[in-house]
């Protein structure tokens, strides 16, 4: 029985690196690499950084990889150490020290917004191009839910879990992103529905 | 397109040199079981420790009178916040919120508002702690720390267990059998039981 090496899940890959078979690792490499620079772009803007986060990234993901749990999505476990690694670089490059709870009422109060929509596929397509032209002009907090879900295709509940905050939070933050776009395209004289 | 081809190699072939030479190894599953029951032994720790506390204060709250305060006016207020124990207070909060923390690792916790942990949190707590209360745990330690038999919390019984205002505390039981006693004392028998003196009506 053999199966190619690309139509193996990731999830069966990670299981064999866990098992001691390293070589496999570098396929998951091959398969996320350019997610993660892609992730990795809308916080820094120059290359070498990006270059030596990115590897950190897989360095940690390799240091770690028995705690992953493969009953679980691979990506949102990788996208977990991603994120962690861009939030620590954030903070070590604007001097910011760590916050105990790093609070937010965004994550305090109970938050109305609807699940992801299905049909909300079109719309997909055409705000990863909207989002690409005014990423840099949103705050922090907005950036990486919007990247998350519209550009890299996660689900709420999976950038929940990237993030740890309440899957509520991720739909307002989403919401609130948009509602900021607006803003910025009309500012810019460009239409936007 | 051929830029970026070239780098994902170089990473990709910069950590299998690595992984090849040892410079980076896998933690191993006992690592990461071992870290589990740590976080889960100071966790669970911690939620005793939290609940000993605020049962600790509430203690502290009979004990001094303030519980037990009939009415509230201007002066009462002034004279219950001068007399509250700010600093079992502030450990209690400041204990609350470092398990908000530690429960905020949980996927249920941080799935969810703050607002409701926290809420779940305190209530858990405190009914946890007020059902201590009404135990004789805390009397019985403040007994030993009065004799002199407790160490280390022996000082906070002593500080945070005795009356506060105006002498107005819960009586402890050697206290009550003293005041029944100096009462029965001043009373005659028929008083005491009056039936004793009236005619068995048949």
């Amino acid at each position: 029985m053999i199966i190619l090496e690309s139509e193996q899940k990731d999830e069966k890959i990670a299981l064999l690196v866990q098992s001691g078979q390293s070589e496999f690792f570098g396929i998951l490499v091959k398969r996320y690499e350019e997610k993660m620079r892609r992730y990795a772009q809308r916080f820094f803007s120059d290359n070498e950084d990006r270059k030596d986060i990115v590897q950190d990234i897989f360095i940690k993901a390799y240091i770690n990889i028995k705690s992953f749990d493969a009953e679980r999505k691979f990506s949102s476990w990788l996208y977990r150490i991603a994120h962690n690694e861009l939030v620590n670089n954030l903070k070590k490059k604007n001097n910011i020290f760590l916050s105990l709870f790093d609070f937010d009422l965004d994550t305090f109060f109970p938050q109305s917004s609807s699940e992801d929509d299905p049909n909300e596929k079109i719309d997909k397509k055409n705000m990863s191009k909207l989002i690409s032209e005014c990423l840099d002009e949103l705050p922090d907090k907005y950036k990486e839910p919007i990247t998350l879900y519209y550009l890299e295709e996660l689900s709420y509940k999976e950038i929940a879990d990237v993030m740890s905050i309440p899957t509520s939070t991720v739909g307002i933050r989403i919401q609130r992103a948009k509602k900021l776009m607006k803003t910025i395209f009309q500012k810019k004289g460009y239409k936007y529905e | 397109m051929n830029n970026q081809e070239n780098e994902i190699n170089k990473i990709e072939e910069g950590l299998s040199l690595k992984i090849k030479s040892g410079e980076i190894t896998m933690k191993p599953k006992a690592y990461f079981i071992l870290k589990t029951i740590l976080i889960t032994t100071v966790s669970v720790v911690l939620f005793l420790f939290v609940i000993y506390t605020v049962s600790f204060l509430i203690f502290s709250l009979q004990t001094s009178g303030i519980w037990s305060l009939p009415s509230f006016d201007f002066h009462d207020i002034r004279i219950l916040l001068s007399s509250l124990p700010w600093l079992l207070i502030v450990l209690s909060i400041v204990l609350i919120l470092a398990l908000e923390i530690f429960a905020k690792r949980i996927a249920f916790v941080y799935h969810r508002p703050i607002m409701y942990s926290l809420i779940l949190i305190i209530i858990v707590v405190f009914l946890a702690s007020f059902l201590i209360s009404l135990t004789s745990l805390h009397s019985n330690l403040f007994e030993r720390a009065r004799n002199q038999r407790l160490p280390i919390v022996g000082q906070w019984y002593r500080n945070y267990g005795t009356p506060r205002i105006d002498n107005i505390h819960k009586a402890s039981d050697k206290e009550r059998r003293n005041s029944i006693e100096s009462f029965n004392i001043n009373k005659t028998q028929e008083e005491l039981n009056p039936s004793f003196s009236q005619p068995i009506v048949q």
